[in-house]
């Protein structure tokens, strides 16, 4: 596909420059690299989830975005290949891997069983071993629907999804703890698992409005997305919008309320030294305006409508990532001395992931029929275009 | 039976194809005072009868609003003027923790509008109404599909408006008394 072919250039484009970023500004570029991976990492395992919860419940919306899911998850071994740099440049990163911080901070030092360097990579492995194992298994269950309709098929697919669910829950709270939340390990907020969830299926749903939307003149689409599932697709981006607001909201409200040096700290370093611009814009442009929007029937059944929405939600995905990543302390700088900056390897680092997770989408998404046609649900997406 | 008790005449449908395409029809032949029965909300019948745009979704957002003006406004009265109290040194006017209230109160206002608009808009409840003198219309919640061309239209005729939806691909077609 010429699609997959460009980004994939893209990718490698932006790997060179982001080489060169790791040369010559290491501590820089891989702030970068963690914000770009954290974003693509949640098109992947955001989908995954969303897959694992298709096969349980079922629904006209998820039967057509099923197998652009499905290309998402199988990026898994790539995205595990991606992740080597942030093992690699994880000093560059995490300032609790400095035993000099550790021993002037005593609460620090007492999370130690938990955050020192063994543990942190052995629990890096095994998320990745347990996605890439969900991963495989569902898309392999999938594969041999296309051509085997039994019914065993179909009820292993829910048995693997099932437990699924959970692994996701649990896994994804402990990976965003380590990589994202443990930046600044003086700090922790309990929602966070729960909010880089709706994170990721917030991004998932605006991804799936773009990518099929993009495809909705070329059968099967032509025939199938018609106004009331795009409609449906607008409402669950709606939902996962509000509740974007309510964890976000939720955090912010009880650490505002407690008020606790240890806590209120983090946000302060994001409200000040240029930093309260971008979380303006997150609450303007992550919330409110796609909120008002979407409140609009007109708007929800109207692609040439919903994608620039979407596509919206897509760039306010990775700015509220920055938001999270950037203003954190890093080995060598504190948070407090830490101004609004944009460096340039950051952009690289995106390219570079963007790209090479795109190209690989495009590729997969391209190498397998777009719907599964043994799914028993399936012909009631053509002859009840009215109708639920 | 005169044509002065007659609450119109009720064409039956095996699918909702043939239903959509006769309301469009009997649209298109002039017929306004439209409705249409089925076991399942179906939108294309909706639009094909020429329902028009409701002013519910408009109630709902101006109750929603009023709402939480009034979540606040009772907030500020609280906090400023009747009972002001300083907790833990916050500002008398601490805006973040009206929010939750706000929002209670915007949800709770706006699902009270939609519900009490909706039931005023459209007569709910209505303990008679003449479409169940249709001795097969019960039918309506299972697997039949139901068009009724009301007496009250002005191209109402009788023996006119019988034979019309004799022409579609009803597969009954009957009179139903006011």
């Amino acid at each position: 596909m010429a699609v997959a072919g460009r980004w994939a250039g893209l990718g490698v484009l932006g790997a060179v420059a982001s080489f060169a970023g790791a040369m010559m500004a290491p501590d820089q570029f891989y702030r970068g690299y963690l914000i770009g991976y954290m974003l693509v990492l949640g098109f992947t395992l955001g989908s995954l989830a969303l897959l694992m919860l298709g096969h349980l419940t079922g629904g006209n919306w998820w039967m057509i975005g099923r197998r652009v899911m499905e290309a998402a998850v199988g990026n898994l071994p790539l995205l595990t290949v991606l992740f080597l740099p942030i093992w690699y440049g994880r000093h560059h990163l995490y300032i609790w891997l400095d035993p000099a911080y550790v021993q002037t901070h005593l609460s620090v030092a007492s999370k130690s069983g938990y955050l020192n360097d063994q543990f942190w990579t052995i629990r890096a492995v095994i998320y990745f071993a347990l996605w890439n194992l969900w991963g495989w298994a569902l898309r392999r269950g999938s594969r041999r629907q296309d051509d085997d309709s039994s019914p065993a098929v179909w009820q292993k697919l829910k048995t693997w999804s099932a437990p699924g669910i959970l692994v996701y829950g649990l896994t994804i709270t402990l990976a965003s703890t380590d990589w994202v939340m443990s930046l600044d390990p003086t700090w922790y907020s309990t929602i966070y698992g729960m909010f880089f969830i709706i994170s990721e299926m917030l991004a998932v749903m605006a991804l799936l409005i773009v990518v099929l939307c993009s495809m909705r003149t070329s059968q099967p689409y032509d025939k199938i997305l018609g106004p009331d599932k795009l409609h449906d697709y607008g409402k669950l981006m709606l939902a996962f919008t509000m509740v974007w607001a309510y964890f976000s909201f939720s955090q912010w409200l009880i650490i505002w309320a407690g008020n606790l040096p240890e806590e209120i700290t983090w946000y302060l370093y994001r409200i000040h030294g240029g930093w309260q611009t971008v979380a303006l814009t997150l609450v303007v442009l992550q919330f409110a305006l796609p909120f008002l929007l979407l409140l609009s029937r007109e708007i929800k059944r109207d692609a040439r409508k919903l994608v620039p929405l979407a596509l919206l939600v897509l760039v306010m995905r990775y700015v509220d990532i920055y938001w999270l990543v950037a203003p954190s302390p890093f080995p060598g700088i504190s948070g407090a001395e830490h101004h609004l900056t944009y460096h340039w390897t950051y952009l690289a680092a995106l390219l570079a992931l963007l790209g090479l997770w795109m190209g690989a989408f495009f590729r997969q998404l391209g190498g397998q029929p777009v719907l599964v046609v043994t799914e028993p649900m399936l012909p009631r997406l053509w002859e009840q275009s009215h109708g639920h | 039976m005169t044509e002065a008790t007659l609450h119109g005449v009720v064409a039956e449908y095996l699918t909702p194809d043939a239903l959509v395409a006769a309301c469009k029809q009997a649209r298109k032949a002039g017929y306004r005072r439209l409705d249409a029965y089925t076991p399942y909300p179906l939108e294309e019948a909706a639009e094909a009868i020429g329902f028009e745009k409701t002013q519910v979704p408009l109630l709902t957002l101006i109750g929603g609003i009023l709402g939480g003006l009034t979540g606040y406004g009772l907030q500020y009265w609280v906090n400023l003027s009747a009972y002001p109290q300083n907790i833990g040194g916050r500002p008398m006017h601490s805006w973040p923790s009206f929010i939750i209230i706000t929002f209670e109160m915007t949800i709770l206002f706006a699902g009270i509008t939609a519900v009490v608009g909706m039931l005023t808009l459209n007569g709910l409840p209505q303990p008679y109404h003449p479409i169940f003198n249709h001795p097969r219309f019960t039918a309506a919640s299972r697997d039949r599909f139901f068009l009724c061309i009301e007496a009250a239209d002005d191209r109402f005729e009788l023996a006119e408006t019988k034979r019309f939806l004799q022409a579609t691909d009803a597969i009954d077609v009957a009179e139903v008394a006011d």
